[in-house]
């Protein structure tokens, strides 16, 4: 076409482009350190995660949940994977008349098939952006914020399709009204026809201007030409500078996401060394504490709001809305970027060897650089990190897999390690850990006081057992649980299995002490109670609470505790499934089950709680509305058992609400806390009469055969 | 002959009675007593000073100490303390006392113990009791400094009857406005009410009042108790009793002499919070409750036909 102005466009464009990148990523290098070797290792599995959470749009279109959006979103990205080929040929043409990409462009099957789909998908998308209009400014859906920043997107999207189908218009009006075919290029393949045969969408559009004249439409070329390139630039240029970045973002973040473990887990801070409190970089209190893989997150966050639109907090209303959190904190991450980066220039400058002196003033130096916000307290409120439950649902749902519960509990060290803020009633629960090994500060000399009378054996008198049964506080404290317990001790004592407990040599697994941020009780709680496992030489563990499991099975190996963890449901299962108990189905009435989020989401034990369901029901399991991946919390996750729930509605009372809703007469959950929250839930609503909960251990003992 | 210098718990003006307790214990110990009292416009309690147990009376008088603050009134104790040459300096338990004794131990340099329950003197020897590690231990220890700040467990000693003291005022000068902290306002929700921590007698109240009228009818046995009115979380997350009435895991942590808990049904959480009390007196209508599970008297009832009983009972007894 013109090949100096192409240069031009092309210099300016990507220009730019490359300046706001070398700046993005210059500040990315300049926050904390990322451990790699969970972050790139099982490239294969991490290939396979981009193909079907980034490319096949999983998360957005897999979604029984607003599916249509999903299928908006991904045709429109599918659509621009398509026309990226298209795009190379129109550069190319720009410099070259009649440019071609090889094989795509040549006239064989492949190229006849390319300009067919390439036609078919600049319809679609052009129907998806209208959609996405009209979704935006019609529907409004409440999880949404209507920036102009995302019409601006749309109709970028919009121009693009309709310049290029313009264009190609232009061209079959200039090759089939004016015959002119000499000066274009086109398919023409006597075994497959004329290339336009297998585009009816530019053919539609070719119609739209095929009243025009010759002079007309080759001016229509020439102007949807540039105006489809320019505005190609201009998007890309634009990406960077919003939400839109993850458009470039969402790749390799879906490719570094955490496997094994559904999330970062909990870094083990060093708490013995000194200059980490003295330099207070325990936890995060300043923005550039952030990794950049958190900051990567925030660039990747695309305020789409699916997050909140399952968060337990935000839907009981808490001040927590997590797109609104992320936003705040990648607004204070830009606005001190120059200063982060600095910081890191300085950082590098300490080295081990270096004069005392020098390193304080180093120190000093990079202190002056730290925002003058702190980030809980200025950019976010106190009643925004504490309003969290770590229900994960927020990251189940994420379609580009940010990773937002360790961020916060990041945060919560920070407040809890540093700043000593936290909420003042976590301190009973915390000493009552310290002191005797369990939230409530009952001695712990009556740890096992459930088992009198029930020929159940401690570790000290036979370790030679197959399995070690973790009770639990609850379990052992709580005489509600204490039921439950009982129950899966008959199921056990059934099926001839040969366990024992640790008694009162059991303690907190410390899970929620470190959900609060509280690092060093954690470890305390961790290293004794890995110290007493290791004694005895435990290599399998039955647990009866999800949060004991998650800790005992996931996060006690960083310290040095490895243990084959299963918890008590699915012990069961395999107990039935072996024949060592049967089971009756003779629970009457509507059975549903409430999925509690340290199972489901953070260990994915979905299917075994279900199939014992099954198995004594009579009617058989009925699935609550949110149920299994998007299960909706109990409320007490996350250390918020131990605090006071004052803003807004109680979540237990909503998640109780809509068993009722689903006129179930039983309730089964299989966690000690679901099921205090869902029986206090019931309670509050005057339905325990109507609706019994019970744990699925206790379903089985009292319909074994 | 040991010095005990007590320092008065004075609330709105009136002077109560854990002075006197502490004042009967010193006397006991064979000490020569002696009390500080803070406050504006209290020069009249002066008498009431040495009728509960004192012989010189150390007043700061000033419009300035009306509301409570920590550095100002430990500065008073410590200039009283320095005049009177105690040995011990003695505070009854309140939110006050824990807060000022600390510093007045800092400011002469001497040990502080908290919560103690009985001292015993045997010549230059003081050794003091108090429990440790949610009471289960009960320490004794020997102070090892001559001098020794403490605070007096809630109802640790006795009044004795018909003691008397001497009156003897020494003005004392007014410190300086603490200008690190100013309190300017103390808001209190309910302020007649008996303190749920300092209270000897708690009668706490519980889901099976289901309303307005349930809770009224408790408080009024509470009223005539003379006992703190707590409350378990049902009926404060349903909006009838203020959070500060919370006795539990989140709340008050409470460990009275007697705790009545009313149609309270005794779940871990509420448990937390009053389980250290000496007697548990239970009331639910649910024979399977967790509360008759670590009650020491029970009544299976309902509480609309059981407290009517329990007041009048009450009453009988007491008139």
């Amino acid at each position: 076409m013109n090949p100096l102005f192409m240069s031009l466009l092309l210099i300016v464009g990507l220009g730019v482009f490359s300046y706001t990148m070398y700046f993005k990523i210059q500040l990315l290098l300049a926050l904390g350190p990322v451990d790699l070797s969970g972050r790139i290792n099982n490239i294969g599995e991490r290939i396979k995660n981009v193909f079907i959470l980034a490319i096949g749009q999983k998360r957005l279109v897999g979604r029984k949940r607003e599916w249509l959006a999903g299928i908006m979103h991904a045709f429109i990205f599918w659509g621009f994977c398509v026309l990226l080929i298209r795009s190379i040929g129109l550069y190319g043409e720009g410099f070259v008349k009649g440019f071609q990409v090889p094989v795509f462009g040549t006239d064989g099957l492949i190229g006849y098939l390319y300009v067919a789909l390439k036609d078919i998908m600049e319809g679609l998308v052009l129907i998806m952006a209208g959609y996405a209009i009209f979704r935006r400014a019609v529907l409004k859906p409440s999880r949404m914020h209507n920036t102009w920043e995302a019409y601006f997107v749309l109709c970028m999207i919009v121009v693009l399709m309709i310049s290029d189908l313009l264009l190609d218009g232009a061209r079959y009006n200039l090759i089939t009204l004016y015959n002119n075919p000499e000066h274009f290029h086109f398919f023409n393949n006597p075994q497959y026809g004329i290339e336009f045969a297998w585009t009816p969408i530019s053919v539609g559009a070719a119609s739209l201007i095929n009243g025009l004249s010759a002079d007309a439409n080759s001016w229509i070329l020439t102007i949807m030409f540039w105006t489809h390139l320019t505005t190609q630039l201009v998007f890309l240029n634009f990406l960077p500078l919003g939400k839109h970045f993850h458009v470039i973002t969402a790749l390799p973040n879906v490719f570094l996401k955490s496997l094994g473990y559904p999330h970062e887990k909990p870094e083990v801070l060093d708490l013995e060394n000194e200059a980490a409190w003295e330099d207070e970089t325990l936890g995060i209190n300043h923005i550039h504490q952030l990794s950049w893989k958190q900051g990567l997150d925030l660039y990747t966050c695309t305020e789409c709001g699916r997050c909140k639109d399952v968060c337990p907090a935000y839907l009981t209303d808490k001040p927590l809305s997590l797109n609104e959190f992320n936003d705040d904190l990648k607004a204070e991450m830009l606005s001190n970027s120059a200063n982060i980066i600095k910081r890191a220039k300085l950082a590098s400058g300490i080295t081990e060897d270096g004069e005392a002196d020098k390193i304080e003033e180093i120190k000093a130096q990079m202190a002056e650089l730290n925002s003058e916000k702190a980030i809980v307290g200025d950019v976010i409120t106190e009643d925004t990190l504490w309003a969290c439950t770590t229900c994960r649902a927020c990251e189940q749902v994420c379609p580009v897999t940010i990773e937002h519960v360790p961020r916060i509990i990041a945060l919560r060290q920070g407040q809890t390690l540093m700043a000593e803020a936290y909420p003042k009633e976590l301190n009973v629960a915390l000493k009552g850990l310290e002191r005797n090994g369990n939230p409530w500060g009952i001695g712990y000399d009556k740890r096992a006081d459930w088992a009198e009378g029930l020929d159940v054996k401690t570790m000290a008198e036979d370790s030679e057992v197959d399995y070690l049964l973790w009770v639990g506080c609850a379990g052992s404290f709580d005489d509600r649980t204490k039921k439950v317990t009982t129950s899966l001790v008959k199921i056990l004592q059934e099926a001839n299995i040969s366990f024992a407990i640790l008694g009162t040599e059991e303690k907190c697994t410390g899970d929620f002490a470190r959900k609060v941020g509280n690092e060093m009780l954690y470890q305390m709680m961790a290293e004794e109670n890995i110290t007493t496992l290791n004694n005895y030489k435990v290599k399998k563990i039955i647990a009866a609470c999800p949060h004991c499991l998650n800790t005992l099975k996931n996060e006690y190996p960083q310290m040095g505790g490895n243990y084959e963890v299963i918890h008590h449901t699915e012990f069961i299962n395999q107990l039935v499934k072996q024949g060592k108990i049967t089971l009756n189905k003779s629970v009457e009435g509507t059975l549903t089950f409430h999925d509690p989020c340290y199972l489901g989401r953070y260990n994915e034990i979905y299917d075994q709680p279900r199939s014992l369901l099954n198995s004594v029901s009579k009617e058989g399991l009925t699935e609550l509305d949110r149920h299994g991946k998007e299960s909706f919390c109990c409320g007490a996750g996350g250390g918020r058992m131990w605090m006071e729930e004052t803003i807004g509605k109680r979540i237990n009372n909503v998640r109780a609400q809509e068993i009722v809703d689903k006129k179930a007469s039983t309730v089964a959950v299989s966690c000690p806390f679901c099921l205090t929250m869902i029986e206090d839930g019931m309670k509050e609503l005057a339905q325990e009469e109507n609706v019994k909960t019970q744990d699925i251990a206790e379903l089985v003992a009292d319909n074994m055969a | 002959m040991t010095k005990i210098l007590v320092v008065a718990d004075i609330k709105q003006g009136v002077l109560k009675g854990s002075t006197s307790e502490l004042l009967s214990k010193a006397r006991a110990l064979g000490a020569e007593t002696a009390v500080v009292a803070i406050g504006s416009n209290i020069e009249s309690l002066g008498s009431d000073l040495a009728n509960a147990g004192s012989d010189t009376q150390y007043i700061a008088d000033d419009a300035s100490l009306e509301l409570f603050s920590a550095g100002p009134f430990a500065s008073c104790v410590v200039d009283a303390a320095k005049q009177s040459e105690a040995d011990l300096v003695w505070f009854g338990f309140s939110e006050t006392g824990k807060a000022v004794a600390p510093r007045v131990a800092a400011q002469l340099n001497v040990a502080c113990a908290s919560e103690i329950t009985d001292v015993t003197i045997d010549g230059d020897n003081v050794e003091v009791v108090r429990p440790a590690t949610a009471n289960k231990l009960i320490q004794r220890i020997k102070v090892n400094t001559d001098k020794l700040v403490a605070v007096v467990r809630a109802g640790a000693f006795e009044a004795t009857e018909g003691i008397t003291g001497t009156e003897n005022v020494v003005k004392l000068s007014i410190p300086e406005t603490d200008l690190k902290a100013v309190i300017k306002e103390i808001i209190s929700e309910a302020g007649d009410d008996i303190d749920l921590a300092d209270a000897n007698i708690v009668v706490s109240v519980g889901r099976g009042a289901k309303d307005q009228a349930g809770i009224d009818l408790v408080k009024e046995l509470a009223t005539d108790l003379e006992a703190g009115f707590g409350s378990s979380r049902a009926l404060i997350d349903a909006g009838f009793m203020p959070h500060n009435k919370q006795v539990g895991q989140t709340g008050k942590i409470v460990a009275p002499t007697v705790y009545f808990a009313i149609g309270i049904s005794g779940a871990i959480q509420h448990l937390a919070g009053m389980n250290g009390s000496k007697v548990i007196v239970a009331v639910n209508k649910d024979p399977e409750a967790p509360i008759f599970n670590v009650a020491d008297y029970g009544i299976v009832g309902d509480l609309f036909e059981v407290v009517p009983i329990l007041r009048e009972e009450i009453k009988k007894i007491r008139s």
